[in-house]
């Protein structure tokens, strides 16, 4: 199973993005996804922004679960109070799971938000980070 | 919050989202993204992709009633011509291949407005009523094709049972194979889909032959044009089936000339002939005769062709009429006012086109006052013969079948009839098959004097003459019926022209109509045509013609329509530029909507301008590089071109752009 997971900001504009795989059922923690797809993935994720958009005023919940499927992949996404969107491709439903690993991620992007050295919207290049959210991938999915 | 302003995205958003380095080479075929794609589930998350709030963008009516005309325009009666010799004679002398050849094109459109009269006694008035002539022939090649099968697809106008063949959602891996066409010769296809492909490639690489004839012509509306009109291929010639009465003729046209020596004996002959040819069990011989006299204003006397025209009249009643015309032909060199060009019908198959497109045919010229006559002729066939004559069925059916069905009593006779229907199946095996007694599994159709027979032909004359709402619950009652009886061609074929009416009444599509009833609707419909009958190109038609009405209505429909699109996109139940050309309208089905307010909320701007690059990359397969990079440049206005990320090397749109430049860039150094 292979996911990918992007952090768009207020403006629509890219602030994090990485590309995974699974650890369980022998997964090596690499994405398979074809070369077709790994492409496309951008654009599918933002894409669904004018589901998001749509969506976040009728429902409060942060996570809004699954909102939008291009073919059997699955796009779950995450709204922070700033309005930073946490976008989750995916293959299969777990809401619960997922909504664990966003909590978690929405931790993560928090502490980076108070370094006085990053301003919002501005795109995360910390190796911490991204060594931190491999952790969390690993743990949740 | 929600602030979408393009501009302003961070400078060091550039390099995230980039993608790993792409495969190999573009250029090469590598196989179609979709092929990749097991499944596509049509239903489900409906509550994800419209939310229960979503704005209602209303459309201008004028863009709605364009769809809805060309799907009713496309559902005309149809009438079969009988010509004797001299009359088919009489035309070839006038520069057409027939008769039928002469009269079609007038069929298209019927001049002024046509005043039907509803079930309900309202009378409202058309102004785009069309007849289709059809070949008289085709009676009796469907009643051959009930024998053996067709000899080729293209001209697979009969119907036969639907024989288990091969396959059916592979069509696109194959499509190249002669096998596969000669497989699906034994089934009649609602349209050939390499025929399909072959006009629109003619389309697309001499798009400016046939579509720009207004100066003001953007390349954006180019691809809406051509939508249209290879949906316009996809519903004009329905073959004769068992399922669906469309192509059965409504009335036939029996003509002489008056160059005939034994007029009286020739019409009773032709009548005859008409009235003798075996055709199938399910098609009635009981339509309209309607008798013509064509006068040769050249080599025939008035006097005699007006008595002859009397006799006529005292043998075969009223549905009779003469027409004057000049039997030579016309060309430029005849004083310019006084002749007109003759276009070739409208309403012609794919295949039709192609050949037609490919050969240059002559441009045909008759006579200003023949043309007036002609015209006359079907105007008074319509407005005095062929509307009552329907409109008489319609009532007379509603009557005695309709009507008992709908009600209290009908409903508990259908009640008693589901519940004797499974004691049967109960009692054995073999019971199943007789579960109403009027299918017959064998042929699988209904005798035409069945009561499920007539019901479907009332339900469809309803539809030509567009008294929806009639259409809509008539199939509705059926739809019912034929589940029981499991007849599964006309089952599907009665839930499709359900939605489809429903959808053209007017009837404010709520979401929860959407799901209850349109949802389910098209979805056992698309199921039964391609699974349980191996008919793909009907489901084809079926997605094609309510996702583009649905379109016209906007808001969350139009959401639904893009749904569907996507449904037979990855059932890839069409040709490989279809393929690309569906894609793309999945993108202008989200364009329609528009969303409220400054934010634009409920607006699918990104939604369209990500399928409008996936369109790009599947014309870039095709190498059909100025359509990709149109699609790019939409793309690129709609959303993409203010985010960095996008333009990055390495980027599927960058990749694209670049690779669709340089083609045409080589293209035009070749030239």
């Amino acid at each position: 199973m292979s996911f990918y997971l992007a952090i768009i900001g207020s403006k629509d504009n890219a602030i994090y993005s990485l590309d995974f795989g699974t650890y369980r059922q022998g997964g090596d923690g690499t994405s398979k996804f074809s070369a077709d797809v790994r492409q496309l993935c951008p654009f599918i994720v933002h894409s669904s922004l004018d589901i998001i958009e749509e969506v976040q005023w009728t429902n409060s919940a942060m996570h809004l679960k699954v909102i939008d499927k291009f073919y059997n992949y699955l796009i779950s996404a995450y709204v922070t109070s700033g309005n930073i969107k946490f976008l989750l491709l995916h293959e299969t439903r777990a809401d619960e799971v997922i909504r664990q690993f966003f909590v978690d991620l929405y931790d993560l992007y928090v502490k980076t938000l108070m370094s006085p050295f990053y301003s919002v919207d501005q795109a995360i290049t910390s190796k911490v980070f991204d060594q931190r959210v491999k952790m969390l991938a690993k743990k949740y999915l | 919050m929600a602030s979408n302003s393009p501009h302003s995205s961070s400078p060091d958003g550039r390099g995230f989202f980039s993608s790993p380095p792409p495969p190999s080479s573009s250029n090469s075929p590598a196989p179609s993204l979709s092929l990749s794609f097991s499944s596509f589930l049509g239903g489900g998350s409906n509550s994800v992709s419209s939310g229960p709030l979503s704005p209602n963008n209303s459309v201008s009516p004028a863009r709605l009633s364009t769809v809805a005309a060309l799907i009713a325009q496309s559902f005309a009666p149809h009438i079969a011509v009988f010509a004797s010799d001299d009359a088919n004679q009489f035309a070839r002398d006038m520069g057409f291949s027939s008769l039928l050849d002469l009269l079609r094109p007038f069929g298209d459109k019927v001049k002024g407005p046509i005043v039907v009269r509803d079930s309900q006694g309202l009378t409202s008035s058309l102004d785009d009523f069309g007849l289709r002539f059809v070949p008289s022939t085709f009676a009796a090649q469907a009643a051959y094709a009930a024998t053996l099968p067709p000899p080729s697809a293209s001209s697979g106008a009969g119907s036969s049972p639907t024989t288990p063949t091969s396959s059916p959602t592979k069509l696109r891996a194959r499509s190249n194979s002669k096998s596969a066409q000669t497989a699906l010769a034994q089934s009649p296809v609602c349209f050939d889909i390499h025929d399909l492909d072959a006009v629109l490639s003619l389309y697309l690489t001499q798009s400016p032959r046939f579509f720009s004839s207004s100066a003001a012509f953007s390349p954006a509306a180019l691809h809406d044009a051509i939508y249209q009109r290879s949906l316009q291929r996809i519903l004009s010639v329905p073959p004769v089936s068992a399922h669906e009465t469309f192509s059965h003729p409504v009335a036939s046209i029996i003509a002489i000339s008056s160059r005939n020596p034994q007029p009286i004996e020739t019409l009773s002959m032709l009548y005859k002939a008409g009235n003798d040819a075996p055709v199938p069990s399910y098609m009635s011989k009981d339509y309209l005769r309607y008798y013509i006299l064509i006068h040769d204003e050249e080599h025939s006397e008035i006097e005699k062709s007006i008595a002859l025209f009397e006799r006529m009249k005292r043998h075969f009643g009223l549905h009779c009429h003469m027409i004057r015309m000049h039997s030579s032909k016309f060309d430029l060199n005849t004083p310019e006012t006084q002749i007109q060009v003759v276009p070739y019908s409208e309403w012609m198959s794919a295949a039709e086109e192609v050949t037609l497109l490919q050969q240059e045919r002559p441009t045909r010229y008759i006579l200003e006052s023949d043309a007036v006559n002609l015209r006359a002729f079907v105007r008074e066939m319509t407005v005095q013969s062929l509307i009552p004559f329907m409109e008489r069925c319609v009532n007379t059916w509603n009557d005695q079948i309709a009507s008992s069905r709908r009600g209290l009593t009908g409903r508990f006779f259908s009640a008693s009839r589901r519940f004797l229907g499974s004691n049967n199946r109960a009692a054995g095996p073999g019971a199943s098959a007789g579960a109403s007694g009027n299918y017959d599994p064998v042929t699988s159709s209904y005798g035409f004097m069945t009561a499920e027979a007539q019901m479907r032909k009332l339900a469809d004359y309803a539809f030509m003459l567009r008294d929806w709402r009639l259409a809509q619950s008539t199939y509705d009652i059926l739809r019912k019926d034929f589940l029981n009886d499991k007849a599964w061609k006309y089952h599907a074929g009665a839930q499709e022209m359900a939605a489809t009416s429903l959808i053209l009444s007017g009837t404010p599509l709520s979401s929860k109509i959407r799901m209850e009833l349109l949802e389910p609707m098209l979805d056992s419909a698309t199921y039964s045509y391609t699974s349980r009958c191996n008919q793909p190109t009907y489901a084809l038609r079926t997605i094609l013609m309510t996702s583009e009405l649905l379109r016209s209505r906007g808001g969350g429909a139009a959401d639904d329509a893009a749904r569907w699109l996507m449904k037979a996109i990855s059932e890839k139940l069409m040709g490989n530029l279809a393929h690309a050309l569906i894609i793309e309208r999945v993108s202008a089905c989200y364009a329609i909507r528009h969303g409220v307010g400054s934010q634009g909320w409920g607006s699918r701007r990104r939604k369209a301008a990500f399928w409008q690059l996936v369109a790009a990359k599947e014309w870039v397969m095709l190498d059909k590089k100025p359509h990709a990079l149109q699609c790019l440049e939409e793309a690129g206005e709609t959303a993409y071109d203010a985010l960095p990320w996008t333009q990055v090397a390495g980027s599927l749109m960058y990749e694209l752009r670049e690779n669709a430049q340089s083609m045409v860039m080589y293209d035009s150094g070749r030239d």
